[in-house]
């Protein structure tokens, strides 16, 4: 080969190599993009403020509810009539209402059937129902009463009135006659337990209720495919059930004849309870009788409950129930009781014998540190239904134990903060709600009985592998539209973690608790959008932290800080490094800068998310004396950088790694 | 060596070349832009509801005009005096006006003539435009010379005294005049026929520009191929002209008495109890010139129009003149008139346009909103398809079905924009495109299906099926997306963008996505709430999410904001345990980048067939969906989208067969 030849082809090399280096190694950083003045960036509106407040305007519709049902233990069902009283609080008149049907999931032919991935090749073996059976559906408007008329599609019903409602005011009551299969396991929300003393039914989704009108979409009519949860109108309840006589009823709200459905020896247990920290039994194993031992004929009793100020009420019923409670102290010194529903099957301290002081432990603390919990009861049932929860009662899963048992009670009692007070939408932002909720969960978890069940597991290092994904959706999709694979990953774990990397690394404790506790009591019984929380955050904060909410949250990004390079000033070690450090990918973090210098000394340098404002290179000066040993960023590894070998520049003196140390507090 | 280094060079660049090249042609689904969540996710304000609806605070300038001119036929001149009466419903103070000098379009500089090749017939006429005279504000009670500024087609007032805000009032007079152009801008204009000039009058008048919640002032100047943006008020005009002239004009004519014989007058009141068409000048009368009055002789014809966004009007001594009675679903009185040369006469041809005016109304009516005004007049003229409320200029060679087709469609314009009045030069759509949808429907119902279905150059021009003729349109990636403002729309794809894709995709959405009956009552709900207002896109999808009760983003972004396309596929098909009766795991493939709910057929070999229907939710988060068919024998083909509804641009691929020659599936229709 000769001279030119070989020039050439050692050309054409280098041309190769260094086209598949660049892309490997160029920075994919714009600050314009990361500091975007167009995000978050629209005026606020009357109804929302630019402050993140709801607005001089805001509005809200409101629904109460008033039903009687009646649970067939037969043919599992249950059969009901309603009174729906809506009013119309927008600025709008509404030619039509939007009703949710969540039974009609159930139906073979519902769109979340259609939806439902195939798993293997065995032919399914899924049950269905006929979803909600509407035997009448009626309209009372301005007096007059008439058959309402009304179209199905799906899990979502019009009812197009025979005059529109009044804006900012108009009210209409519906009444509605139905009933509904209780299937055995109701798209994992509800659902059927057979044990060995009886049935257990946890029931919910078990009323036509409406959907929401708000004043970012109106009509809120995504479909319930099953992935994605609620979003639900405030108002009052009140619900009776008929059940067989031997059945205990525990419900959302307050009991209100317990003088009809109770012993007097129950009763008085309970008054015990409402004085009492330490557990009360109120109906125990002993006093639930096996099939054999009932009488033939079994009459029903009716329990009456009330619920003000809710989103949802949603109840269980088994003659299998052990039943205890115990007082849960709030701030104001308001009663309260916390309790729990089991059979005997889950009792024993290791298992649900400690249900109840979970649900008092996490009320307790979650309402110190964060809003007092508003209702009177909250319930723990144990049941098939692994997780689910509602407003003043939870379906924790019957074979739950110690740890398990202890996390998922603090998780689904803590969703009484997210939702069910601060009234997110679940289907679109199921992140306001379950990464909210897994966030204060840490903290429940981190403060119970002097940190019985804490875990190391809230660590952003973890999300690393997820972060690489270059597909990944971000935190901010809808519900239904999450792979079924990342759904616990984007809604509940990336943005808990998010939030302890707010509080703990970039905000500090005090500013984050103050300006979350604004946003919880600004949005309270309300519905907050995500530009509500993030406008919140920044103003109570006092920091505008548009990067942090679009870096995390908007979009999939990933961090990758870097030491690229380290000088001495003049060529001396005796007169201080300029250190420049670079952010290589679009995450942007401020930075903790540790420093080892040869005479032994050891320093740390935080710097603010602002150097990366107009560029991804930052130099900074570090007043050394003496030769540097190791520059390492993130020292104590909170960071989710996604390339941790370029963290740390070492003068080749000393190669071993800087040990792991405790995060700032 | 050499040619090993060249080959080694070859190799490199090749690779180079075909990656890029594989990059631009990928169009892979992505789910997370399809169901991108910030889409539409601004919360609504006090002027535009978030459902759809105009807010609690929307409000609307309005712009009432009286107007009084003169045509002389010798130099086919207009001359005018108007008095424009502005109300500022705004929150705003206004301390300037702007208004619409549309007769500029046709001067020698304007930035029509400097930008927009000519609309097609013949050499380009130039006039001076709009003559102002004298322009002045009436401000209390004293008239004051107007301080205003003149560029192109848009002319700014500095008012003495700024106008109040919510309900303050401006009137303002200006006397002006123009050559009446052979071909104004392509919607007006002027042409000799053998018994007189017919003058298709519009764009005659200096009017307001709108000012809106959206951007303040909407001042695009009028560069030929954008439409009209403008304010609702009432108009009074009177016409003076020659004695033989007989005129159609927006609105109603109040002064019959005065201007019509007692003869024209009868016929009148005939048509108006007559569905079939009643002769009022017919083609003997005007070929013998009776009843033109002595030369010289000048006639004042009155009109007026109430809650209208314009007026026009036509003129000519050579017109034939017949009437009909419109049936409102109130019953209110309406008539449908035509005027047009002899030239046209005859029922191939404009003989029967009050007859096509009228049944368009009544569809429409019957269909969409009752038409709001008393009458409706078809003219044949020079200007071959253009609308104005209550008035339309048809070319005058019209026949058939191509007369049918023009005529019902730029009736349609009543609705959109004349009553859903949407800014045309911005979104030509929202009128061009959902006119073309209702003309569909009026095909079919007119006369039981006398010109179903329409096919012209507005909707699948090649006559055959409207979802596979559009599949062109979208794989050519220089077509602009629907909702690019008019004038940035070339000439070649103007039809195409603004008349038929939207047209198509709300056919989709009627027929595919939601079902007639949820379409229909959101669709109605929309016309209904925006009727006398200004529209914007989002309010349309808005409307139709709320009133339809569905989350459409997914398609108002691919369809209407994008030019995605679509391409469904049948991937596999493999039976339960390798076993043909234990049924089959068929999984569908979504190519392009738009989503769609999806329709299978199945075909067994013991015949048995059967549909599935898949909503567009299985794409949510992938580009692949299996889902299992309780078939029971071998399974001979399954095909995506059997009636070829969809646009697909590949379908080859939705077709999966086994190969066995047995029993082929019939093809469905």
């Amino acid at each position: 080969m000769n001279n030119r030849t070989a020039v050439l082809l050692t050309f054409c090399a280098f041309v190769v190599f260094s086209m598949t280096t660049f892309a490997q190694e160029s920075s994919t950083y714009n600050p314009h993009e990361t500091f975007d003045p167009g995000f978050l960036n629209q005026s606020g509106t009357i109804y929302r403020s630019g402050s993140g407040c709801p607005g001089p305007a805001y509005w809200q519709n409101r629904a109460d509810y008033k039903i009687t049902a009646e649970l067939n233990e037969a043919d599992s069902t249950i059969t009901a009539n309603e009174t729906i009283s809506y009013r119309n609080n927008s600025p709008d008149a509404l030619p039509y209402l939007w009703i949710q049907l969540d039974q009609n999931l159930s139906r073979e032919d519902s769109r979340g059937t259609a939806t439902e991935p195939v798993s293997g090749m065995r032919p399914s073996s899924r049950q269905f129902t006929q979803g909600f059976v509407l035997k009448s559906v009626k309209i009372e408007q301005d007096g007059r009463e008439s058959d309402a008329k009304y179209m199905v599609t799906d899990t979502r019903m019009q009812i197009m009135l025979p005059s529109a409602m009044r804006a900012k005011g108009g009210e209409i009551k519906l009444e509605i006659s139905y009933s509904f299969e209780i299937l055995l396991f109701g798209a994992g929300r509800m659902g059927r337990t057979d044990t060995k003393n009886g049935t257990i039914y946890e029931i919910a989704q078990w009323y036509p209720r409406m959907a929401v009108c708000d004043d970012v979409q109106g009509w809120n009519t995504l479909p319930f495919l099953g992935q994605g949860e609620f979003y639900l109108e405030y108002g009052d309840f009140d619900f009776s059930i008929k059940v067989p006589e031997d059945h205990i009823v525990v419900a959302s709200g307050e009991l209100q004849n317990a003088s009809e459905v109770l012993t007097s020896q129950e009763r008085k247990l309970l008054d015990e309870a409402a004085k009492s920290d330490k557990t009360v039994t109120i109906r125990g194993a002993d006093a639930v009788s096996p099939p054999d031992k009932r009488p033939q004929h079994l009459g029903t009793k009716t329990w009456h409950f009330k619920m003000t100020n809710a989103r949802d009420v949603a109840w269980a019923s088994s003659r299998s129930f052990i039943w205890d409670a115990a007082r849960v102290k709030l701030p104001s010194g308001k009663r309260c009781l916390a309790m729990s529903a089991y059979p005997v099957e889950s009792a024993g301290d290791s298992s649900w014998g400690r249900s109840t002081e979970y649900v008092k432990g996490t009320i307790e603390y979650n309402s110190k540190q964060w809003f007092e919990y508003p209702y009177p009861v909250a319930v723990n049932v144990a049941g098939f239904v692994g997780g689910m929860e509602y407003p003043g009662i939870v379906f924790c899963s019957w074979r739950s134990r110690g740890g398990g048992l202890w996390g998922v009670t603090t998780h689904e009692i803590g969703h009484n903060w997210f939702p069910m007070v601060v009234g997110s939408n679940e289907r679109e932002y199921p992140w306001m709600d379950e990464g909210f909720n897994t966030f204060i969960n840490i903290y429940s978890t981190r403060n119970f009985n002097n940190g019985e069940y804490k875990s190391e597991r809230d660590s952003a290092r973890r999300f690393v592998p997820m972060l690489m994904r270059s597909n990944i959706f971000p935190i901010f999709t809808y519900a239904d539209n999450m792979p079924r694979n990342d759904l616990s990953n984007l809604a509940y774990y990336k943005p808990s973690i998010g939030l302890v990397m707010l509080r703990e690394y970039v905000l500090g404790p005090d500013r984050f608790d103050y300006a979350f506790r604004e946003y919880i009591k600004r949005w309270a019984f309300k519905h907050p959008q995500p530009g509500d929380f993030f406008r919140t955050m920044n103003e109570a904060s006092g920091e505008d932290l548009n990067w942090f909410w679009k870096s995390w949250f908007m979009e999939n990004w990933k961090l990758d800080q870097t030491v690229k390079d380290v000088k001495y000033v003049d060529n001396d070690p005796s007169k201080g490094v300029l250190i420049t450090i670079a952010n290589n990918e679009k995450m942007v973090m401020p930075v903790t800068v540790e420093v080892k210098e040869s005479n032994g000394h050891k320093g740390r340098v935080n710097l603010p998310v602002e150097i990366w404002a107009r560029g991804g290179e930052w130099t900074f000066k570090y007043p050394s004396t003496s030769m540097v040993e190791y520059v390492t960023l993130d020292p104590d590894h909170i960071l989710p950088d996604v390339n941790s070998d370029n963290d740390t520049w070492t003068s080749g003196v000393v190669t071993r790694r800087p040990a792991r140390g405790r995060g700032r507090q | 060596m050499q040619k090993a280094i060249v080959l080694i060079l070859a190799v490199l660049l090749s690779t180079v070349v075909t990656s890029l090249l594989m990059a631009q042609k990928m169009e892979r689904y992505n789910p997370r832009l399809a169901f991108e969540p910030t889409f539409l996710n601004q919360p609504g304000t006090a002027f535009r509801g978030a459902s759809g609806k105009p807010g609690p605070e929307y409000w609307q300038n309005r712009g009432d005009y009286m107007i009084t001119a003169t045509l002389d036929t010798l130099s086919n001149t207009l001359s005018a005096r108007e008095v424009i009466t502005y109300t500022n419903m705004s929150p705003d103070v206004l301390p300037f006006v702007w208004l619409q000098l549309d007769q500029n379009i046709v001067q020698k500089d304007s930035r029509a003539a400097l930008t927009q090749a000519s609309r097609g017939r013949g050499a380009p006429e130039t006039t001076d435009g709009f003559n102002l005279k004298s322009v002045a504000i009436v401000d209390r009670n004293a008239r004051v010379p107007a301080k205003y500024v003149v560029s192109d087609t848009r002319m700014q007032i500095v008012l003495p005294s700024p106008v109040s805000p919510r309900g303050g009032r401006l009137q303002i007079e200006i006397e002006y005049n123009f050559v009446i152009p052979r071909q104004g801008g392509g919607r007006m204009g002027r042409m000799a026929t053998s018994r007189g000039m017919i003058y298709d009058i519009a764009q005659w008048y200096p009017r307001m520009a709108v000012y809106d919640d959206q951007r303040g002032w909407d001042n695009l100047p009028y560069l030929g191929s954008g439409e009209f943006y403008l304010e609702y008020g009432d108009f009074d005009y009177t016409l003076d002209l020659p004695a033989n002239q007989i005129v159609g004009g927006s609105g109603e004519l109040l002064n019959s008495d005065e201007v019509l014989s007692a003869a024209q007058r009868k016929k009148i009141r005939e048509a108006q109890m007559s569905d079939k068409t009643v002769t009022i000048r017919s083609v003997a009368v005007v070929e013998s010139g009776v009843g033109s009055g002595k030369p010289g002789d000048r006639k004042s014809w009155h009109f007026a129009m109430k809650s209208s966004r314009d007026i026009a009007w036509a003129a000519s001594s050579a017109f034939v003149w017949d009437a009909a009675r419109i049936n409102l679903p109130s019953a209110k009185p309406c008539l449908a008139m035509s005027v047009y040369p002899v030239e046209s006469a005859g029922d191939s041809a404009y003989g029967r346009s009050t007859e096509y005016t009228k049944y368009s109304i009544e569809i429409f009516s019957k269909d969409l909103f009752e038409y709001p005004w008393p009458v409706a007049v078809n003219v044949g003229g020079p200007v071959g398809g253009q609308e104005y409320p209550g008035i339309f200029f048809c070319g005058f060679r019209g026949k058939g079905k191509e007369l049918w087709w023009i005529a019902s469609h730029e009736i349609g314009h009543s609705w959109f924009p004349m009553i859903v009045g949407s800014n045309e030069r911005r979104w030509a759509f929202l009128d061009e495109g959902f006119n073309t949808f209702v003309d569909i429907a009026a095909s079919d119902e007119f006369n039981h299906g006398e010109y179903a279905p329409k096919r012209d150059a507005e909707y699948a021009p090649g006559g055959g099926n409207p979802a596979r003729e559009i599949a062109p349109l979208l794989l050519d990636r220089a077509a602009p997306p629907i909702i690019t403002p008019a004038d940035a729309i070339s000439e070649q794809y103007r039809h195409l963008v603004s008349y038929y894709r939207p047209a198509f995709g709300l056919v989709l959405l009627r027929t595919v996505i939601l079902g007639p009956e949820r379409f229909d009552y959101a669709f109605r709900q929309y016309i209904s709430d925006w009727a006398f207002k200004h529209p914007v896109p989002s309010d349309f999808f808005r409307a139709m999410n709320n009133g339809a009760g569905e989350n459409l983003n997914w398609f108002w972004k691919g369809w209407f904001v994008n030019t995605w396309t679509l391409d469904q596929q049948v991937r596999s098909v493999k039976y339960l345990e390798g076993d043909p009766t234990k049924g089959v795991l068929i999984t569908l493939g979504n190519n392009g980048e738009l989503p769609m709910p999806v329709t299978v057929a199945i075909y067994e070999s013991n015949h048995h067939s059967g549909h599935v229907q898949l909503p567009v939710e299985i794409w949510h988060s992938s580009a692949e969906w299996t889902f299992r068919y309780p078939s029971t024998s071998p399974v001979d083909s399954v095909v995506v989208d059997p009636d070829q509804r969809l646009p697909d641009v590949n379908p080859a691929n939705n077709v999966w067969t086994s190969g066995a020659p047995a029993t082929r599936p019939m093809r469905r229709r």
